[in-house]
């Protein structure tokens, strides 16, 4: 790893968030202009950009130096990059007391940068607009990704911007839209910005506040959760839900779909076949929700509730409209299993990913076929297309891994806490796959604060290898990667 | 501007690198997947795994949009076809690499009418005249020529022996050396020095020198006070740079020496060149090299397909008593463990024909761009234009990039030597040596001030 370099571009990254908390202290101010909040968020933005310039002055890279990043170095600065984000980014929640601890502190800022939006805050509408501002903010930032923002806004980083990009970016393949790093960067930001703002404009003409619009927005355009309101959108009418449900299902869909049909193609989402079947799975399961709940004698509102649900958990948002924990319990465990396959790939949401998911499954299906006809040639197809041997590996591999820090976060965290088995799993699976709410202890109406420090760094740990596709975290914990 | 590039071969892969880093949209085709997942890693550029010639993958990189399509696959045929699409498409400019040189011929006839390609690399011929260059100038590290051949750049390691060890700078300018040259750098241990007036010469200095045709052969006694012009050559290897290399210094040079492998292609090389001996067998072999006289060879050429066998028969060639020893690489990367090894002059075809194709789409101002192999420096040929900065001012009252050197000046069939009083007029052509950072800044001090 090329530490100079690594250290350098995190800095950078840092400088640009720090920019960016600017907005939270002018509603700090705005609010009180002598309040904790605006000491909290000076300290913060102040500590951040001295902390950022101190490589430029110690370390003093050139632009040169830039083309020796590799993709080891790529996956280093995407993972540390991050991590110190989080730390830094927990210090205004710290700074106002607003949690007990640094860990609850660290813990909630995981939970925003990754869009999980799992919580350790009880009463939210007690809190602070400048607090609750932020924290809705870290969920827009790490939606469509920090580093992604990064090769957008600052001078390009020589020719080996695409393996941040690609560390960054989730699905099998990271593509280019442009052939620079830089354009597609910025049309991706772009994307996201004018679908967010159509967003704030709708839930603001179903009488919402600018600023709850605006924190609501954040949180389904990057499938995150974080709510202003105790009652998470359940406090809000059913046109306020239907709009919400429509952007979460969007934000959940490739990024490079959308901006086809913003330049009119439309035809490009059923040309695709993740998104295919990503549409149909969720369609197949509201109605399966609306169903059950329909037999169990819920009237009102059903198909509201049912498709609010299964849209909020499959896209990894993790907004609730009404306490699933009361549902039959098989509906309790199809969203737990939903939970494993998430968004699609370079969309905002979280999880395995709709691709892996289903390649896995046609992997699976190829075996049994194979073991009939055992001389037979069976290409695994997507988008009508034969995949590489390559890729079907990293596929499976990635699935393994993921099922294996799925089983030890359950074990350890159920071991540590000694909670019940159905908290324990669905909170592995709830930060893994950067939903929020899970079942149990921690289910819709619950919130984490309960959960003990090492336990809480454990789920940070899972929110981040998470949402960075695994490899940029776990490369962090490797010794070969901090070797020369 | 928006290019488009087909073939991720050496030439593809460095043009879309220094393309990309320009600014440029850069879109590479290839056929091979796993070459393409490479370079996909590693530049800036987007690659679009297929044929060339199918005109929907053409369509898939936006050609209809295209400001410049540039085929350099090894396939003539196919690059040709590229191009002949891409003028039916609407692209703009096109460049094909044709290295067939009958082809090339009859192309050229009716490129107006059926292929509408703009411009023509062919970097084996390129290749071939820098090797003839290197024969004509013995013991020169680097050759290029500007202006039509009136202006030469030539780099050499001076020997201790050297007339010009112990001088310095502002001593060249003195009656002592009546014939003008003027050196723009000097690479000693491995770091560039660009030289000022008190500079002194040091034997093993490499040293980069830009004169007028004229004063060559005295320049090179300075160099060398033992140096005589090529009488033997032996050239290994029967590669298409061969053979032209073969057919025009027959004309100056008496004994020339022809070894190749293959029994077939010495039969038809035999041939169809009659003032070259041929002779079969490797030149990696000390025997061979024996017969072919090696111990009284002013030149040794090894242009074979195979860097290795190059490298080796080469070195062996030395060692037995060729005077200079001149190879051609396909690999750019040996370039640099080349410069560890006693051979004279290293030439990589492939990046030469970089070279010339960086040169056309730099376009504006610029005539040639020598990229020179062992810095990061560039020779440039100027054309400033009409208004341009730099023609307002003396040079010295002009802001040049650090670390450049207005070098020669071509005026009226003259060649001078610039200087701080040297007012550059438009239409002159103008030799400027700096470092690749610079390329931007000098071309705009040659370019007309837009006006918006």
């Amino acid at each position: 790893m090329h530490k100079k370099i690594v250290f350098s571009v995190v800095a950078r990254i840092l400088f640009v968030v720090s920019v960016v908390m600017l907005i939270p202290l002018g509603w700090a101010l705005k609010d009180g202009p002598a309040s904790l909040e605006v000491r909290a968020f000076l300290i913060t933005i102040l500590s951040g950009s001295l902390i950022s310039m101190l490589p430029r002055i110690v370390l003093r890279t050139k632009k040169e130096d830039f083309d020796k990043l590799n993709a080891k170095d790529g996956l280093a600065i995407v993972g540390l990059s991050w991590f110190v984000l989080s730390l830094f980014g927990a210090l205004p929640l710290f700074l106002t007391q607003s949690v007990p601890t640094y860990t609850d502190a660290f813990f909630e800022t995981v939970s925003g940068f990754t869009t999980t939006g799992a919580t350790v805050l009880g009463d939210i509408e007690s809190y602070s607009r400048g607090i609750l501002f932020w924290r809705s903010l870290t969920h827009w930032l790490g939606g469509m990704g920090i580093i992604v923002l990064y090769l957008a806004l600052l001078p390009a980083l020589g020719q080996n911007a695409f393996q941040l990009y690609k560390a960054e970016a989730p699905g099998i393949t990271a593509e280019r839209i442009q052939p620079r790093i830089k354009e597609t960067a910025k049309i991706l930001w772009a994307v996201y910005f004018l679908l967010s703002a159509l967003e704030t404009g709708l839930l603001m003409l179903g009488g919402m506040s600018f600023f709850d619009a605006l924190c609501h927005t954040f949180g389904t355009m990057a499938t995150g959760g974080f709510s202003t309101k105790n009652a998470s959108i359940g406090a809000y009418s059913p046109y306020i839900q239907w709009v919400v449900i429509v952007f979460m299902f969007l934000a959940g869909t490739n990024f490079m779909l959308h901006y086809q049909a913003l330049r009119g193609n439309l035809r490009a989402y059923f040309q695709s076949e993740e998104f295919r079947s990503y549409f149909f799975l969720m369609a197949g399961l509201v109605f399966i929700f609306t169903f059950i709940l329909k037999t169990h004698g819920l009237e009102a509102g059903v198909l509201r509730a049912a498709a609010f649900q299964v849209v909020s958990i499959f896209t990894t948002t993790g907004y609730v409209t009404a306490d699933f924990n009361l549902w039959p319990p098989i509906l309790g465990f199809l969203l737990v299993t939903v939970m494993f396959i998430g968004g699609c790939g370079g969309s905002t949401g979280g999880g395995m990913k709709v691709t892996r998911a289903f390649i896995a499954v046609k992997v699976a299906l190829r075996s049994v076929v194979q073991a009939v006809f055992p001389n037979a040639v069976l290409p695994v197809r997507y988008d009508s297309r034969p995949l590489d041997n390559r890729i079907i590996m990293q596929v499976l591999s990635y699935f393994v891994i993921y099922m294996f820090l799925f089983c030890i976060g359950t074990i350890v965290l159920i071991f540590m806490e000694g909670c019940d088995i159905v908290t324990g799993l669905s909170a592995a699976i709830a930060t893994l796959s950067n939903i929020g709410p899970g079942l149990g202890l921690i289910g819709a109406t619950k919130n984490y604060a309960w959960i003990s420090v090492p336990g809480k760094l454990l789920l940070s740990f899972l929110m981040l290898a998470g949402r960075l596709e695994l490899y940029s975290i776990l490369v962090l914990f490797s010794p070969l990667t901090w070797r020369k | 501007m928006k290019i488009i590039i087909v073939g991720a071969g050496i030439i593809g892969v460095h043009l879309a690198d220094s393309l990309s880093r320009e600014n440029h949209e850069v879109y590479l085709i290839e056929v091979n997947p796993d070459i393409a997942a490479r370079v996909d890693e590693k530049i800036d550029a987007k690659v679009i795994i297929g044929r060339g010639s199918d005109p929907e993958i053409l369509k898939q990189a936006g050609i209809q949009t295209a400001d410049l399509v540039i085929a350099v696959t090894n396939a003539d045929e196919i690059n040709l076809i590229v191009c002949f699409l891409a003028a039916r498409f609407g692209a703009k400019r096109r460049i094909a690499r044709v290295r067939s040189g009958s082809l090339l011929q009859a192309v050229k006839n009716f490129r107006d009418q059926q292929f509408a390609i703009e411009e023509f690399i062919n970097p084996e011929e390129v290749a071939a005249f820098d090797i003839i260059r290197a024969v004509k100038t013995p013991g020169a590290r680097e050759v290029a020529d500007f202006a039509e051949g009136r202006i030469l750049l030539r780099a050499f390691n001076l020997p201790a022996e050297s007339t010009l060890c112990g001088h310095r700078m502002d001593d060249l300018r003195t009656e002592d050396f009546p014939w003008p040259f003027l050196i723009v750098a000097i690479i000693r241990s491995g770091e560039v020095i660009m030289p000022k007036g008190s500079t002194t010469l040091e034997p093993s200095d490499r040293i980069y020198a830009l004169l007028p045709k004229d004063s060559l052969g005295e320049f090179l006694t300075f160099i060398d006070p033992e140096t005589r012009r090529a009488r033997k050559v032996i050239i290994c290897g029967a590669t298409h740079i061969s053979e032209i290399v073969a057919r025009e210094l027959s004309e100056t040079v008496g004994d020339i020496v022809l070894i190749e492998e293959d029994p077939d292609t010495c039969e038809q090389l035999a041939g169809r060149l009659n003032t070259v001996r041929v002779i079969n067998g490797s030149a990696s072999e000390s025997d061979i090299l024996k017969e072919a006289g090696i111990e009284a060879a002013d030149a040794f050429i090894a242009s074979t397909s195979n860097d290795h066998a190059n490298l080796v028969s080469a070195v062996l060639a030395k060692k037995m008593g060729a005077k200079t020893t001149i190879i051609t690489t396909q690999q750019p990367d040996y370039l640099s463990i080349i410069d560890a090894m006693d051979i004279n002059v290293v030439i990589n075809p492939r990046l030469r024909a970089v070279d010339q194709i960086l040169r056309l789409v730099r376009g504006k101002g610029i005539r040639s761009v020598i990229n020179l192999l062992d810095c990061d420096c560039e020779a440039l040929e100027f054309v400033p234009e009409e208004n341009a900065a730099v023609t307002k001012a003396p040079l010295k009252e002009l802001a040049f990039p650090k670390n450049s050197i207005v070098g020669a000046v071509l005026r009226d069939k003259d060649v001078f030597l610039a200087n701080g009083e040297t007012q550059i007029r438009p239409g002159e052509r103008v030799v400027v040596f700096c470092q690749e950072k610079s390329v931007k800044k000098l071309q705009e001090l040659f370019i007309r001030k837009q006006i918006f």
